[in-house]
């Protein structure tokens, strides 16, 4: 398998906008205080809804993060994008003027366009938009991808990817990058996921009923679902190697993935776990690791009935007794669902745990489901010794995508 | 990318559901454009298009659920249904879990957000199908597709632009290098949306509508285009490896031999810049696959009728050509207009035909030449002759481009 071949690949930077916190260090503090970012919803009226409460970042200033026209041109969800994008690099203390840029690849993983495209359309569709006052560019949201825009500021000129892999978006692309440094075509690859809060992503999840009422809860008795929420991670990607040779900080080591399909329904997870399963099982032989090396899992985690039960099941059919010893916790207990930047704040939280052997805790887990009895880290952050880190993401359509990280010293296998 | 070999091919399009008859149509440079009733510009005149009104993608599907399919996510289905058959695998001879999905769907649910809109719109949000939701996000198709042919391995969705689907050939073919899957369906499919019609009227990239004997001016890489003519269909490439389809005899129609992609944000794409990336692409694709300009026997040129990006293209061309004494080139969107993501896989089926059959399809109602491209690259007629190497090219007006080497044979090195 590909874990014995071509480079060993580290992470040397990493970005983050969300809820609890902008920047990777001041979200870890937040996250490892438990602190929730649940509250009504600002962006629409939410009269005609039964659920009310999302999680949409409040304190995200892009004049921050980007130029004038970035911050005048390009919608939320790229702009997130780009200022994580721009914080991993600075992270990771590169000069890209100094970088082959045709050797930097570039992906993000979404659920949905940039809403600022859907905004467009439905101005156009309610006739408030006539067609002379279209903006220039009302399908543009190609060039106006989250990736698209990372690639056009950073001026970079590698192998592009908008990978719309849903809630698994994000380990998708941690995938296509690796396998690209691995074969060569890329020496670098900045990665991640990218969502903005709409008004769309809301009422479809709204009229799935699986929307929660005030918090998510994960395996917590009589959870009620998720939390629809927005943020952005990103990070650099490059040889083990080459990241030593450079003198950069190693925050982790990305030590294999696998990557699935239910192919059984387009909205409800398989009840056995089947295809989730696969892709554990894939992650671990990629990573060349039996499940004992593995301390903790951030969960997929969504509070909703099914998935956290389904998940509990594999876990312990895979780890067997090793599940006990787990540590698990799922980050949308806090910062709620960011869809197509779920998977790549969770690996961001994977890095941290590897790197400090912390682990940040399950929020609102009052009342434990009798289904759902392994250690989640019920309400408290938990330093250990975290060896190996495992990342589930398992999305919308059946798509199930986990990525395994590791420390990086010479305990790691 | 090693080598890749391309076992199975199916496609949707205004002429059927025939390869062989589709391509024999293309040799014969027919142009099944249209009246477009589903979009009337300003005139009131119904806009041209290549629409698959006739042909009926369902009837090589199951029945169970297709009420619920969008027509994009048929189109794909039917495709991807057709490929699998035309490789000879069956869910009987294949594990499931060894059999992936991978699709391009930068547009191909714009229908379904617009129905979406159009429900919330009239009947306040509260009141919207759950179901409508569910197609609307964009690795759907690639989902319904997996449940439908019971493929369990990985399933992504690459939405980058319009060069997104020669990409999703690419990323298969990586995959299948270092992964666990022995057959990865790739492809796209684009149902025609009256309001992409509409977006794209009012940005003035459409073809006047008054143009030689009332068909538009829609005329690839010729002096006398005035823009695009959108178009609807399926492709659908069946993926192995080199080992996979020999252990089983199957039949190669040829190999996918070396592939690149480049992005350049110069916007409108006219510039020199845009130029040296797309030659750059071209030849690093070239590169790949071991093999020099000369080699090449014709390339199926992405020229979309935009003049801007069809003098890059052309200008490309010229700068990789400029020592080889003749090129081929040929511009299929004249035939089968502006497909999007769907375009790249529908010229490597093309690239593959034209191998087997040994015929160079023409430029269908070519009369005067781009005056950037190579002197005589373009025919109006069939060209017949042997046909090893096909240089595939697609570009997206985002900035994106992709090439990819398809070949008779496997690569030398």
């Amino acid at each position: 398998m590909l874990s014995c071949s071509g480079p060993r690949i580290a992470v040397t930077g990493m970005g983050v906008v969300s809820v609890i916190g902008t920047g990777y260090a001041a979200f870890w503090q937040a996250a490892l205080s438990g602190r929730s970012g649940f509250s009504p919803v600002r962006l629409f009226d939410t009269a005609a809804y039964r659920c009310h409460i999302a999680a949409e970042v409040r304190d995200f200033d892009p004049a921050q993060h980007l130029t004038p026209t970035e911050t005048a041109t390009l919608g939320r969800q790229s702009q997130m994008a780009l200022a994580a994008a721009r914080m991993a690099v600075a992270d990771a203390g590169i000069d890209l003027r100094h970088q082959d840029r045709h050797k930097i690849a570039c992906a993000a993983g979404l659920l949905v366009a940039e809403p600022v495209m859907h905004q467009h359309l439905v101005e156009q569709l309610d006739n408030r938009a006539p067609m002379t006052d279209l903006s220039p560019q009302p399908y543009a949201f190609p060039w106006t991808s989250p990736a698209a825009s990372v690639v056009r500021a950073l001026d970079l000129e590698g192998p592009c990817q908008s990978v719309y892999c849903a809630c698994a978006g994000g380990n998708y692309a941690l995938a296509w990058g690796c396998e690209l440094i691995r074969q060569g075509v890329a020496g670098m690859a900045l990665i991640g996921g990218a969502e903005a809060f709409n008004q769309a992503t809301f009422t479809g999840f709204h009229q799935w009923r699986s929307l929660a009422p005030e918090r998510c809860q994960p395996f917590c008795k009589g959870r009620k679902g998720l939390i629809v929420g927005e943020g952005a991670a990103f990070m650099v990607i490059e040889p083990v190697e080459t990241a030593l040779a450079n003198g950069r900080n190693i925050h982790a080591r990305v030590l294999g993935h696998g990557l699935s399909c239910d192919a059984h329904h387009l909205t409800a997870p398989h009840p056995d776990g089947e295809g989730a399963a696969r892709a554990v099982r894939a992650a671990l032989a990629d990573a060349g690791l039996t499940p004992e090396h593995i301390d903790y899992v951030s969960a997929h985690g969504t509070g909703t009935e099914a998935n956290d039960r389904i998940e509990t099941r594999l876990l312990k059919e895979i780890f067997g007794s090793h599940s006990r010893d787990l540590v698990i916790s799922s980050i949308k207990s806090m910062i709620g669902h960011p869809m197509g930047a779920a998977s790549a704040i969770e690996a961001i939280v994977c890095c941290l745990a590897v790197s400090r052997d912390q682990v940040p805790p399950t929020m609102h887990l009052d009342d434990p489901d009798p289904a759902c009895d392994l250690d989640y880290a019920a309400n408290r952050a938990v330093a250990k010794p975290i060896r190996c880190a495992m990342n589930n993401a398992f999305g919308f359509g059946g798509i199930n995508a986990v990525v395994i990280f590791g420390k990086h010293d010479s305990r790691t296998p | 990318m090693d080598t890749t070999a391309i076992t199975g091919i199916g496609i949707v399009t205004p002429s059927g559901l025939d390869t062989r008859q589709w391509f024999a149509g293309l040799c014969r440079g027919r142009r099944l454009l249209r009246p477009f009733a589903g979009y009337a510009d300003a005139s009131g005149s119904n806009r041209s298009a290549f629409a698959a009104n006739d042909v009926d993608p369902a009837k090589v599907l199951p029945s169970k659920g297709l009420q619920y399919f969008g027509r994009t996510h048929l189109l794909a289905a039917a495709a991807a249904r057709l490929a699998m058959t035309d490789c000879g695998m069956t869910a009987e001879t294949i594990d499931p879990a060894h059999m992936g999905v991978v699709m391009a769907m930068t547009f191909g649910t714009l229908q379904n957000i617009a129905r979406f809109y159009e429900q919330a719109l009239a009947d306040g949000p509260a009141a919207v199908s759950p179901l409508s939701f569910a197609n609307t996000v964009a690795n759907s198709p690639a989902s319904r597709t997996a449940i439908i042919l019971g493929a369990k391995g990985l399933n992504a969705t690459l939405a980058h632009g319009e060069n997104a689907g020669l990409d999703a050939v690419a990323y298969s073919a990586d995959q299948l290098d270092q992964g666990p899957e022995r057959l990865i369906l790739a492809g796209s499919g684009y149902g025609l949306c009256p309001d992409m019609m509409r977006a794209y009227d009012a940005r003035g990239l459409l073809a006047p509508e008054a143009g030689d004997k009332g068909q538009p001016a829609f005329f690839p890489l010729d002096n006398r285009t005035g823009g695009l003519v959108l178009g609807e269909a399926a492709a659908v490439l069946a993926l192995e490896t080199v080992q996979n389809a020999l252990s089983r005899n199957a039949r190669v129609y040829g190999y996918a031999i070396g592939h690149a992609q480049g992005f350049n944000p110069d916007w409108p794409p006219n510039g020199n810049q845009a130029v040296a990336t797309v030659a750059a692409t071209m030849q690093r694709a070239l590169d790949k696959a071991g093999l020099s300009p000369a080699q090449i026997d014709w390339v199926a040129a992405g020229a979309c009728g935009h003049p801007g990006l069809d003098s890059v293209e052309a200008r490309a061309i010229t700068t990789v050509f400029a020592n080889t004494a003749k090129i081929r080139v040929s511009a299929l969107k004249s035939m089968t207009g502006e497909c999007f993501d769907t375009a790249g896989p529908l010229a490597v089926a093309a690239a593959l035909l034209s191998m087997e059959q040994g015929a160079i399809p023409p430029t269908a109602g070519v009369l005067h030449p781009h005056g950037d491209l190579p002197s005589g690259c373009l025919s109006s007629k069939a060209v017949s002759g042997p046909v090893r190497h096909v240089l595939v090219n697609a570009l997206s007006l985002g900035g994106g481009c992709s090439s990819l080497v398809v070949s008779a044979n496997r690569r030398a090195c």
